[in-house]
Formats: structure tokens, C-alpha cells, sequence
């Protein structure tokens, strides 16, 4: 068979990843703070060096303001086991407090070396079993490559991983077994079991329960209207005693100072500017001045939720496949958008379902994937990606362009249109803000009008999949009348 | 020196200065010892030399001396003779061997590719220490020499050098180290001058060690910029040789998309030319304009390409015999009816081959500078082979030495020649052997040509184009094989010429799978730093598999469970084989410390490994027969199209 085409694909995909770890990591040099690749540094060092319980605790040797641990616990077991191989490497790089800031060569390599693993092991397994057993486009063998390149390629968390330095790709790897696995009756419970290790890799896989709970809720638990217990109980279960198990080890001592490390109210609406909707209302309206923290987070709780509700209520109305991943694109938008405390990374988390639905909405997806990529470049540009950015970016459009001119029959040419309008009207911009100096009244100009065109755009799109959705809810509800 | 551990912990110090005043330091020290140091006396028998290197090496310092002594002079390049600088770099490989024994780092041998002014002073100094200390060194050494990277440093030299003196001083050229040919520098100059609008302090020719992310774009980007020749050549052998003509399932142009592509992402191109640092693509674009003017019967363009080429890498002689057998038939007898015209054209062929040879020589010859260039050109004083061993016969050939040496020792079936230095290490580059005969030049010169004939026979016999194809690629191979000093990378040679028969012969495309696979494998050694290794790895995975995956749905064939496509078993195993030897050659050696006792193990086993197949590779081709009806009908039938998809393409245009 064409186990020869995988091979290479899978080859050129961790050659582009490898790439692009050539290029500097965020905070390279920059005393005092440095930036996320010391954060995984000093994770690493914290939970060699520390037992768990003093993992969240604010103590002598754990200064939780310097990088404090603030993701759930794999998380910090991953950091551990990364820690534990480096101490056998080099004893040095995760010496208690004597290695904050440590750079060298050989560690960035030894960073980047875990990150590829990690890819390996989780991710491109992750996207080979999307490939061989995605619903939605089954039997199409175009589609099904167009959604497999579409993976493998993706830039966006290509630079964030291996360029910037986190370790998205197990959560979001994580995830999408859990989506393609929650859409097969067999495979529910182990599907219940994926989503939970990601939830607790990164809690900002909180966007995703949502759609994923009214999911499997609405498809499996129901029969002819009828509750089926046994379902729901199962599920139930499973969730509950995977989470036992991750979070067995802090249980005995303080899990209320891990969750309050997790959610963070007190740092603020947003830290740097996000293409979010607050962000750019606050062009406008000076949000932070007027309103004070509680009222603000009380506001973001309450559009958000109001925003998610119709995708939610068409979700469990009619639990189709691709009325899934549209729902599960909506709601982790809304969060994107609406929510407290976003940072520019979880756009990613919505790329995950539009990446999805790439094959089925070609031309939404890929101007949608664009545009992610484009909020992201005030980020590329403080941590000197902004080389690699370009190329990638280049070569993602040629990618683009190629797989709508194989479903050229699927599109419309107004939506197209449309689409190239809306990306070249906004390239000019991230050019002006590697070239042109802004004025001294307004030095973050170009970044805000990066984020907020950015942002109009995230808005149209939430529109248009909604509108999808509701079409698709409608024609499913006509046919099996 | 004062402050080298800080220096070392401290990864943005500036290393330069402070290394190079304790390069010249420990230089000192050297000097003193010079005859202490250096017991291994095979190649400075002499003692007259011995002293006459000794007294140089102090006279330079001296010159130096008094400039360091004042901290404030920065980088200083160290104005050694070319001729030292040479003595120097073999001083350097006995050094070497004798650190091997001692447990020296495998990085040593690596580093010694290099043979740029500082690094060869670096290496010296730093043999004089203590081998504990010999670690440290060995690091600090691989960062300096990634700074500067190899190769793309003495490209640079050329470039300031040729720009700084605009008269293009010829007498001053032999001190550095431009061995390609003149015409070759005539290029550089021209990029010099582009680079001079690009930023100027690059020209500085002062400043050796600069390599600013400016210069280095710079470097990269006219590399890329010069592959525009090898587009040209990918169109226009497109047009003349009709690619895909004669498959019958896929679409021609799908083909020949696929053709182009395998040409331009070629990993042995990619490997030598964007990484490591060089023309080749450039260099072997001409070759394939050259092959395409031959193919449209353009004979004398092709001559004037051909040798241009020449001018500017004069590896390209490797395949002059079947350029030269090939216009005497097809140009001077073919074409002649009469004994008249004969001369005419024999006369216009020459002129023709000679117009770029005396543009480019003309300077030199006028300054009589001839014997100088010529012996630039051709080092002989060079060993049989590189320092990492291209694998070719003689790779083969030094094994089997070896191997007898060592059961010849055990056993006394037969005397075994002591020699100084046992030339396991892949370093020594004079190499002399225990049991079979040592090889000279000439001797080379003469298996090489000898192996050349039978083809050269056939292309005199049959003279089409498409054996003319076949005998330059199979004079490229042999040269390769039996040739003198060869460099792994003169692989490439072949693999183009070769990859354009693959898309259109069954037979030629498994060949040229096998020989691109294990030539590409055989370059790894050019890369060898931490991060470039998985991207290497990568490639070249990439690159093979997708050859494989096009080449077999062009052909048709698309392998079994145990097979891969076009290959049959054996073949296919000794390439699956190549993933458990890459694994030990790039991870397993280091991570297993076999690197403290067999520091060379992995080169020698590549080079190995490659060259047995690559021998099988070339004497496969010689079984491959010349198509020729085939041929005939091919080029000068006025049908241009045939295949399945093009008849039913001109049934819907009638």
C-alpha cells in the first residue's frame, strides 16, 4: 500500500518541526523573567527537586511567583519524568534555584529533544488514527488527505511548540483521539477516559468539555427519549475515577491551593493584547478602568455562557458527527472570545475542530487557520520568529491553495473572494509592524490593529459556523421527518 | 589563559579573542616542543624540514607577537604561508591519531575538516594539553568552527579576497585556499561585488571571522539565487527530452512535475549546497544545459557549456572522456561526407572547447602563473583518500588491507609491512598499506581509465544520445570509484545525469534509487551538529521515501510486503538495513561511549557499507543495454506524443 507516502509525510512533517527548533525560543536572553521555555525549565526543576505536595505551595524554595506551577497535574508528572532524564544528563540544568536562566546549546536541544518525543509518541499517532477512522469523511479519500496534511502541517502550533516552547501537542493529540473516538458507540468509554488525561494536562481543555459532555450525553445516553443509565453511569465513572487516579497524590494534601493555581482570577482580564472581543472593546471603551475585577469576571462568565448556549442546545438536539466538531469550533471560540483571562495561544484549542472540518468547509477553515496564525504574529515578533513565520506562512497558503483547487467543486467563489480580501487587507499590517515605526502616542498600534482585525474576523467566522450549524440541524431534522 | 572558564560557562562571552590569544600562547609552547610532540616521523623524515617548519611556525609568531601583546587588536587572522598552513594541517592529522590513542573526542576528527587558518592553529594548540583538558577544548572548538561553518568560511575568504584586490592580483590568490578554477573566481567576484551593496563590513579583510546573520543570509540567498541555472536546465531538458513520453498511465505533465521536483529538492543538493555550504546546483545546472544543447544536436553549445563548466570546477574532467568520444563521432565523422569537412569540424570543435579556456587561463598564462594554478589545482600531495573516506573502491580496498594485516599477523601466512602509522582512523590522508600494494596517482589514473573504456567502446558503436547519457554517467561513477582523493560529494555527479533516465526506464530508475539512496546516506558526515541531525535524518527520509512512493506509481511497480518498489529482495534489505546503522551511527555510538575507544567506527562504517552498493550499483549499469531502436525513434521521430492519455487527448481534439 502507500505506507511509503505516510513515511514521507510523516518525515517532512518532523523535518519542518525540526526547522523550525532551530530558531530562538521565547524569552531567549531576556534577564530577569526569561520567557515559556524557562517556565518548562523550572517545572522540571521543581518537581525533581520538591515533593508533590510542595509542587503548589508558595514556599522558601518554590517562589510561586517566578514561573509557579499553574497547570494540572500530568503536567507536572510529564515536567517530572523530563526532569528526572535530564538530571541524569546533566545535573546542572535542573539544579534547585542555582539554574534559573540556564541556557545553553546543549539544553535547548536536549528542550527540543522532548518535545519531538512527545510529538512522536502522542501526537502523530493521534493523527494517523484521525486519518484512518474520521466519521466525517468517510470513504473520501481526498478529504480524508486533506484533513491528515492539514494536521501534519499545521504552522501555527508547529512555531508555538517547537519554535515559542510549550507542549501543546499532548493536549491537543489528547483531544483529538478523545473527539474521533467519541464518535464511534464502541469506543465512548475510552474516548471519556483521552478527554480527561487532556483536561488534565491543560485545563484550557475546559473549552471543549462542554460540547464533548452534550455530546456524548445526547448521542448515547438517550434512546427513543428514554434515559439509558447504564450509559451515563459508565461515563460517569470512568471520568471519575481517571481523575482519582491523576489526582491522587495531592488529594492528601491541599487540592484547593491546585485549583486556585489553575484559575487565576486575579491576574486581570487579559495580560498582552489577544485578538479577543474584550481586547478590542477596549479600544472603545476602557473596560478595566470603569469595571472593577469582580464584575468583570462575573461579565465574562455571563457572555460566555450566553454565547455557547444555541451551539449547545443544537448540539444536543441533533448529535451528528459534524454537527460535533461545529459545535465544539463554536464553543471553544465563544471561550476564546468571550472568557476570562485568554492568552493568544488558545486559539489553538479552536484550530483543533477546524482542522477537522477542513476538508468539509475548505475555504472557512483554511482563511480561519490563516487568521489564527496571523493573531499570533505580535508573539512571533517578540520571540524573533518572525523568519520562519513568513516561510511557513507561505508555504501553508501553497498548501491551501492546493487542496481547494482538489474540492474546487465544494466551494463557493464569493466565499473565496471574500476570504483573499479579508487576509490581504490585514497582510499590509504585520508587515508595518516589523517595518514602519509606530507613533510615539500609540507604540502598540500595529499589535492592536493586528488583534482586532483579527478579532472582526474570529467574529464573521463564529457567525458563518453557526449558520451551519442551524442549516445542518435543520436539513437533519427534515430528513428524518 | 585568564579567563577561559568563564568563558566557557558563559555561552555569549565572545570566544574568538580570548581563544585565539591562547591558540597563539599555547603556540608558543608548541614551537618549543615541536620535536618532543610529534614522534611520529613518517612524512617529516627529513630532518631538514622538520627544523625549516619549526623555525617558520616561530617566525610567524614572532611577527605576531608583539601585536598581542596589546589586548585592544582584535581578531587578527594569522598570516601564514599557504605552504605552512599545508605542513601545518598534516602535522595536525598525526596529532590527531596520537590523541586517539590517548582517548581523544571523535570530535576532533571533525573538526579537522575544517581546514580554516584558525581552527588549524586552534587544533595544534590545543593537542599540547593534558587530555583532560582536551574535552573542554574540543567543545569551545566545535562551537568556534560552527560559528565560523566550515566550508562557507573559506568561500568567504575567496569573496573578500578576490574584492579586495580588484586587480585581480593573481599572485596573492595561491595563499588562500581557492582550488577550483579561475573561471570560478571571475564568479565570485561578481558576488563579491553584489555583497558589497549587501553590507560591506563583510569584505573587511580584516574581519576572517565574521559571520553575521546578514553574511550568512547573504551566502544562502546567493546560493539559491544561483540555482536559477539549474531551473533553466530543468525546463529546457523538459522540453528537448520529452520526460514521460512514453508512460502510458499517468498524465506527461504530472510527470514532469514530479521530475522537476525530484531534481530541485534533491537531498544530496540540499545536503551539500544549503547546508554544508556550496554551488553545486549551480555547477550542475550547466551540466544539464550542456546535456539538453546535446540532445536538441546543438553540438558545439554544448561544447562551449561543457567546457565552461570546466573552467569552474574542474571535477567536471571525470566525464570529459565521454564529452570527447561523443563530439568526435557524432559532430566530426557523422556529419563530415568528405575527408575536408572532417578537418573543418574537427578545427571548429576545438576552438569551440578552447574559447573558455583561454579566457579563463589567459591571465594566467600571460603572468606566468600556469604552474601555480595548475598545482592549486591538482593537489597530489593530498592522500588516496579524503579524510573521511568517499565510499569507493579504495574504501574497500584499505579494509581488506586491514583485515588482512590482522589475520596476516596471527597467522604468518604472509609478511606484513610495519608501518608508523596504522591508517584505521580514516584521518591520515597519505595512507600506506601493510599487505596489498600502496597506490599511486598514476596507478589510479590508470584503473580509471581502463574501467572507462568498455563504455566509452559502446558509445563509439552505438553514438546516440541516450548511451552518450548512460557513458557520462557511467564515467562519473568510475571516477568516483578508482579516482584520487575523491570527495563523497563527486557522488552527485552521477546521481543528476542518472535521474534523468529514471523517470522513463524501469531498469535505470532502480539503479538510480539505489545510488541516490546510498550516495545521500554516504553524506551524512557532512553534517554533524546537534540540531541539524534529526533535520538531516528527516530529509533524507523524506526525500527517499517519496522517490520510492513516485518512481514505483510511475513505473508501476508498487512493491510487496517484503519488497520495496523496482527493488527485489537483497536490495531490498540492504536498505531497510541502513535504518539500524544510521540509529548506531548517530545515537547509539555516543550514547554507548563506544566513541572513547573506536572514535571513528561510524565514518568507516557508512563509508563501507555505501560503497559496496554502490559498486553493485555500477556494475549493474554496465549490464543495462543501450535501447537503441528505442532511442532513434524516440528523438527524431516527428511524433511527439504517444501513450494512452495523449491519444485519448487528441481524440477529444478532433
Amino acid at each position: 500500500m502507500n505506507y511509503l507516502l505516510f513515511l514521507g509525510l510523516l518525515a517532512s512533517a518532523i523535518t519542518l518541526r525540526w526547522i523550525v527548533a532551530r530558531y530562538p525560543y521565547s524569552g531567549y536572553n531576556k534577564f530577569p523573567m526569561f520567557g515559556d521555555f524557562e517556565a518548562q525549565r523550572h517545572w522540571m526543576e521543581i518537581t525533581v527537586n520538591l515533593p508533590v505536595s510542595e509542587w503548589y505551595q508558595n514556599s522558601s524554595s518554590n517562589n510561586l511567583t517566578y514561573w509557579g506551577l499553574d497547570y494540572p497535574l500530568l503536567t507536572a508528572y510529564h515536567s517530572y519524568i523530563c526532569g528526572w532524564i535530564s538530571n541524569k544528563i546533566n545535573p546542572t540544568w535542573c539544579a534547585l534555584k542555582e539554574s534559573h536562566g540556564h541556557e545553553s546549546d546543549a539544553h535547548k536541544l536536549f528542550m527540543r529533544y522532548t518535545v519531538f518525543i512527545v510529538d512522536l509518541l502522542i501526537y502523530y499517532p493521534a493523527v494517523f488514527y484521525t486519518y484512518r477512522s474520521d466519521l466525517l469523511n468517510k470513504n473520501v479519500e481526498t478529504k480524508k488527505f486533506t484533513v491528515l496534511l492539514t494536521n501534519l502541517f499545521y504552522p501555527l502550533l508547529i512555531l508555538i511548540d517547537h519554535g515559542h516552547f510549550q507542549f501543546n501537542s499532548i493536549s491537543l493529540g489528547l483531544a483529538l483521539i478523545a473527539f474521533v473516538m467519541a464518535t464511534k458507540e464502541k469506543t465512548i468509554l475510552l474516548s471519556a477516559i483521552f478527554f480527561t488525561l487532556s483536561l488534565n494536562y491543560k485545563q484550557m481543555e475546559l473549552y471543549h468539555a462542554v460540547p464533548i459532555f452534550v455530546y456524548l450525553l445526547s448521542a448515547y445516553c438517550f434512546e427513543q427519549r428514554k434515559p439509558k443509565l447504564k450509559t451515563f453511569l459508565s461515563l460517569g465513572f470512568v471520568v471519575i475515577l481517571t481523575f482519582f487516579i491523576i489526582w491522587f497524590p495531592v488529594l492528601k494534601h491541599d487540592p484547593m491551593a491546585v485549583m486556585k493555581r489553575l484559575f487565576p482570577f486575579e491576574r486581570g482580564l487579559y495580560e498582552d493584547k489577544v485578538a479577543n472581543f474584550w481586547c478590542t472593546l477596549n479600544l472603545i471603551v476602557k473596560l478595566r478602568t470603569k469595571f472593577d475585577h469582580g464584575t468583570l469576571a462575573k461579565l465574562c462568565l455571563l457572555t460566555t455562557s450566553l454565547s455557547i448556549l444555541p451551539s449547545c442546545c443544537m448540539l444536543f438536539r441533533r448529535p451528528t458527527v459534524r454537527n460535533f466538531y461545529i459545535s465544539l469550533f463554536n464553543v471553544s471560540l465563544c471561550f476564546y472570545l468571550f472568557s476570562f483571562q485568554v492568552h493568544e495561544k488558545t486559539i489553538l484549542l479552536s484550530c483543533l475542530p477546524v482542522i477537522l472540518l477542513s476538508a468539509t468547509y475548505p475555504v472557512e477553515s483554511f482563511t480561519f487557520l490563516q487568521f489564527a496564525m496571523i493573531s499570533a504574529f505580535p508573539l512571533m515578533i517578540k520571540d524573533n520568529l518572525v523568519f520562519i513565520f513568513w516561510i511557513t506562512f507561505i508555504g501553508f497558503s501553497i498548501l491551501a491553495f492546493q487542496r481547494l483547487y482538489i474540492h474546487f467543486n465544494h466551494i463557493s467563489l464569493l466565499q473565496l473572494l471574500f476570504s483573499v480580501l479579508c487576509i490581504t487587507t490585514t497582510l499590509p499590517l504585520l508587515i508595518a509592524a516589523i517595518y514602519v515605526k509606530p507613533p510615539s502616542r500609540y507604540p502598540d498600534l500595529w499589535v492592536v490593529l493586528i488583534s482586532a482585525c483579527s478579532c472582526i474576523y474570529f467574529l464573521i467566522t463564529l457567525a458563518q459556523f453557526h449558520i451551519y450549524q442551524f442549516k445542518e440541524t435543520i436539513s437533519y431534522i427534515k430528513k428524518t421527518n | 589563559m585568564c579567563n577561559r572558564n568563564t568563558s566557557l560557562t558563559d555561552p555569549t562571552a565572545d570566544f574568538v579573542l580570548s581563544d585565539l590569544l591562547t591558540a597563539t600562547e599555547d603556540l608558543i609552547d608548541f614551537t618549543i616542543n615541536v620535536f618532543d610532540t610529534i614522534r611520529l616521523q613518517s612524512h617529516f623524515n627529513d630532518r631538514n624540514r622538520r627544523v625549516n617548519l619549526a623555525s617558520q611556525l616561530k617566525d610567524a609568531l614572532d611577527a605576531q607577537k608583539t601585536e598581542f601583546g596589546t589586548i585592544e587588536i582584535p581578531i587578527k587572522p594569522c598570516t601564514v604561508t599557504t605552504t605552512l598552513k599545508y605542513d601545518l594541517s598534516l602535522y595536525l592529522d598525526r596529532i590527531l591519531q596520537s590523541c586517539k590513542r590517548t582517548k581523544a573526542n571523535l570530535m576532533l576528527l571533525r573538526v579537522s575538516h575544517t581546514r580554516s587558518t584558525n581552527t588549524t592553529l586552534l587544533l595544534v594548540a590545543s593537542t599540547n594539553v593534558r587530555v583532560e583538558q582536551l574535552n573542554k577544548k574540543v567543545q569551545l572548538l566545535t562551537r568556534l568552527v560552527k560559528e565560523n561553518g566550515g566550508e562557507f568560511q573559506t568561500k568567504k575568504k575567496k569573496k573578500k579576497k578576490i574584492l579586495s584586490n580588484t586587480k585581480l592580483d593573481e599572485k596573492n590568490r595561491s595563499e588562500w585556499t581557492l582550488d577550483y578554477p579561475p573561471l570560478f573566481a571571475h564568479f565570485e567576484y561578481g558576488l563579491s561585488k553584489l555583497a558589497y551593496y549587501f553590507d560591506p563590513a563583510m569584505l573587511d579583510i580584516n574581519n576572517l571571522n565574521y559571520a553575521s546573520e546578514k553574511t550568512k543570509l547573504f551566502q544562502r540567498l546567493s546560493v539559491i539565487g544561483s540555482e536559477i541555472i539549474l531551473v533553466f536546465a530543468i525546463f529546457s531538458l523538459l522540453k528537448t527530452m520529452q520526460i514521460g513520453r512514453k508512460n502510458h498511465d499517468i498524465p506527461m505533465p504530472i510527470i514532469q512535475m514530479l521530475f522537476a521536483l525530484s531534481l530541485l529538492a534533491n537531498f544530496g543538493l540540499i545536503i551539500v549546497d544549503h547546508i554544508h555550504f556550496q554551488y553545486n546546483g549551480f555547477l550542475l545546472g550547466i551540466l544539464l544545459i550542456s546535456i539538453s544543447c546535446m540532445y536538441q544536436n546543438q553540438y558545439l553549445m554544448s561544447a562551449i557549456w561543457f567546457s565552461t563548466l570546466l573552467n569552474l570546477k574542474h571535477i567536471f574532467l571525470y566525464i570529459a572522456p565521454a564529452y570527447i568520444v561523443y563530439l568526435f563521432h557524432s559532430f566530426c565523422i557523422k556529419q563530415s561526407p568528405n575527408g575536408k569537412r572532417f578537418i573543418i569540424n574537427l578545427i571548429t570543435l576545438g576552438i569551440a572547447t578552447l574559447v573558455p579556456f583561454v579566457l579563463s587561463f589567459g591571465p594566467f598564462i600571460l603572468m606566468n602563473q600556469l604552474p601555480q594554478v595548475l598545482s592549486r589545482l591538482f593537489p597530489f600531495k593530498r592522500g588516496l583518500c579524503h579524510a573521511y573516506w568517499a565510499p569507493n573502491m579504495w574504501a574497500v580496498y584499505n579494509v581488506a588491507d586491514k583485515a588482512l594485516a590482522i589475520i596476516g599477523r596471527y597467522t604468518h601466512l604472509f609478511p606484513v609491512r610495519s608501518v608508523s602509522v596504522s591508517m584505521t582512523s580514516g584521518l591520515v590522508q597519505d595512507i600506506e598499506h601493510q599487505v596489498l600494494p600502496s597506490i599511486t596517482p598514476t596507478m589510479t589514473f590508470i584503473l580509471t581509465f581502463i574501467f572507462m573504456i568498455p563504455s566509452l567502446i559502446r558509445l563509439f558503436r552505438y553514438c546516440s544520445k541516450r548511451t552518450f547519457l548512460e557513458t557520462v554517467i557511467l564515467c562519473a561513477l568510475t571516477s568516483f570509484l578508482f579516482g584520487w582523493h575523491v570527495h563523497e560529494k563527486a557522488i552527485l555527479i552521477s546521481i543528476i545525469p542518472l535521474s534523468l533516465l529514471a523517470f522513463d526506464s524501469r531498469e535505470h530508475a532502480r539503479y538510480f534509487l539505489l545510488l541516490s539512496t546510498f550516495g545521500g546516506f554516504s553524506l551524512f558526515p557532512l553534517i554533524f551538529t546537534g540540531p541539524e541531525i534529526p533535520i538531516k535524518i528527516g530529509l533524507f527520509i523524506a526525500y527517499t521515501t517519496f522517490l520510492f512512493y513516485i518512481l514505483g506509481e510511475v513505473h508501476g511497480d508498487r512493491g510487496s510486503t517484503f519488497t520495496l518498489p523496482l527493488l527485489n529482495r537483497f536490495e531490498t534489505l540492504s536498505v531497510v538495513l541502513l535504518v539500524p546503522l544510521c540509529l548506531y551511527v548517530e545515537f547509539l555510538h555516543t550514547v554507548l561511549h563506544i566513541d572513547r575507544i573506536l572514535p571513528f567506527l561510524p565514518l568507516l562504517l557508512i563509508s563501507i557499507y555505501c560503497s559496496i552498493f554502490i559498486i553493485y550499483c555500477w556494475i549493474r549499469l554496465h549490464r543495462i543495454e543501450a535501447h537503441l531502436e528505442d532511442e532513434l525513434t524516440a528523438i527524431e521521430s516527428t511524433v511527439k506524443f504517444s501513450g494512452r492519455w495523449n491519444k485519448k487527448q487528441k481524440n477529444k481534439s478532433d
